[in-house]
């Protein structure tokens, strides 16, 4: 699946992070990133990671849960986005 | 923040619904048993999970709970007669047994009827001073969840119900929602004597303001009622058999090295062990997509059950609910603007912390959208409840079991827990035996 930010709307609240840390962290504005294998991406709107579907259900709570409505994924196998 | 279509999932319970599926595969507490006081005495209508039912206690004390209408022409049998082991309608005299059996039938003579036709009836039993009734489909009865108190003799027990005209998931989610403690509490925490306090930029002075709040008795310390200046409680939460617990985690006052910790318990789908909270549970009970009951069910000293202290130390004010069943329903108390404005009072609202929580959680409407909300992470323990819940309503769908059920638990061990210890030790010692029976508590 692929997971990304709009950073535009993070509040920082750090809810992803606590979540799903393999796909979240918080980075040192104090605003969301995504996470592809442990590696950070950076922000901006081309960083969108690929991570493996059955992660699917912890990002789909997360996206959920933020209070910035900032958490974008799709799901192609599923059918399952939020974009 | 959930769409609507995710909030009507979670919130409506009826038969069919996806949660009111999920919420039948649990023994469900529906009534208070002192209702139906002695054999044969009066009927009584027990709305729960959006269907309505007669409960009655027959000629041999036993309890019945059936659908509410007679399976003939509808007459509600609340109006009926309980008399020689069962309940007769009055309409066109049909009786029932308290399993549902059909006995008579006067205007039908064939027994070919009776013999075929059953009237819908259900499990039910009696505990901790409630009646609880399985409304699941037959033969799918979990362990009745045995908990600490439900084996009380009724004198021990103070119960104590507030009917709430809102959805019942904004009741719950208070029940696991540590960070509003020691802000809308506040007025509380003051007769308390936990002295000033500050929300924010807000100094409250703390100076006891109602004296006769029915909660929580004698003054103590400050720093024994709320060791803690900190309102952004980190909350851990962890998976149990019978649900989960999470604890609430804030720095203490003057002692770095040193943590507060507050652990509740949560039973799924009901049932809430608050940490601070004397030896008991708060129950909270859909009794249809817009009405729900609180109920508190508290352990008093033997024989003090039924006692006017009792029942306040539950925290009945008789101003504003209950006891009595047709004073149950909550009504939003006058709000003293001058005490607020006067700095006398935080929240305005007379009568202790369920009238403090009930106001509010009215005051979300009759069912919150909370496409509106915005968690923050102190609602963790909201999070995972929603998790749980939506997770069994998938289980239940695929044709398993809701989670929660108790498989490994020793429900009577289930235990909440209100502490300061080292910052170090890890909570899950204060509460040893929630995570299941045969597994060793954690070394500190």
């Amino acid at each position: 699946m692929r997971v990304w930010i709009e950073i535009d709307r993070c509040t920082g609240a750090g809810l992803c992070e606590m979540l799903e840390q393999r796909v979240f962290a918080i980075g040192e504005d104090g605003l969301s990133r995504v996470r592809q294998e442990g590696r950070t991406l950076p922000p901006g709107p081309d960083s969108k990671a690929e991570v493996p579907d059955d992660y699917a259900d912890r990002v789909r709570e997360a996206s959920r849960a933020c209070p910035g409505d900032c958490i974008r994924f799709e799901v192609p196998s599923g059918g399952d986005r939020r974009t | 923040m959930l769409t609507t279509e995710e909030n009507e999932a979670l919130c409506r319970v009826g038969r069919g619904t996806p949660m009111g599926r999920v919420l039948r595969r649990y023994w469900t507490p529906a009534f208070q048993a002192a209702d139906l006081p002695e054999a044969d005495c009066a009927p009584i209508r027990v709305t729960v999970l959006g269907e309505s039912f007669v409960a009655f206690r027959d000629s041999s004390g036993r309890l019945g709970f059936l659908d509410e209408l007679c399976c003939h022409r509808g007459a509600s049998l609340v109006l009926g007669r309980v008399e020689e082991g069962g309940i007769r309608c009055l309409y066109h005299g049909w009786k029932y047994a308290a399993d549902g059996t059909i006995v008579e039938t006067p205007n039908l003579a064939s027994s070919t009827f009776r013999e075929r036709v059953r009237h819908g009836a259900y499990p039910v039993r009696e505990a901790g001073g409630l009646g609880w009734v399985y409304l699941g489909p037959p033969g799918t009865e979990p362990p009745f969840p045995a908990f600490s108190w439900t084996d009380a003799a009724a004198g021990e027990l103070a119960i104590s119900e507030m009917i709430m005209d809102c959805n019942w998931m904004q009741v719950q989610e208070g029940s696991i929602d540590s960070s509003h403690v020691a802000i809308l509490h506040l007025d509380t925490l003051a007769t308390m004597g936990a002295g000033p306090r500050r929300v924010g930029s807000l100094d409250f002075p703390g100076e006891p303001w109602d004296l006769d709040m029915p909660t929580p008795g004698t003054r103590r310390a400050p720093a024994a009622v709320w060791p803690s200046d900190d309102n952004a409680p980190r909350i851990e939460v962890e998976n149990t058999p019978f649900g989960f617990h999470y604890a609430a985690i804030r720095d203490v006052t003057g002692e770095p090295g040193r943590k507060f910790v507050r652990v509740t318990a949560f039973a799924m789908p009901y049932t809430a062990f608050i940490g601070g909270v004397s030896d008991g549970a708060v129950i909270v009970v859909p009794r249809d997509d817009y009405t729900c009951s609180s109920i508190g069910v508290f352990k008093v000293p033997r024989g003090s059950g039924g006692s006017a202290v009792a029942r306040r130390a539950s925290g009945i004010d008789p101003a504003v609910w209950g006891p009595e069943p047709a004073n149950r329903r909550f009504r939003v108390p006058a709000q003293d603007r001058e005490a607020m404005a006067a700095g006398k009072s935080f929240a305005g609202f007379r009568g202790g912390n369920r009238i403090q929580d009930a106001a509010v959680q009215l005051s979300e409407g009759r069912l919150y959208d909370r496409a509106k909300e915005h968690l923050v992470p102190a609602d963790l323990a909201i999070i995972r409840m929603r998790r749980l819940f939506a997770d069994s309503i998938r289980l239940v769908e695929a044709g398993g079991d809701p989670l929660g059920l108790g498989d490994g638990c020793d429900f009577s061990q289930i235990r909440a827990a209100s502490q300061i210890i080292d910052a170090g030790q890890p909570w899950q010692d204060l509460v040893p035996a929630n995570r299941g029976v045969g597994e060793p508590a954690r070394q500190a």
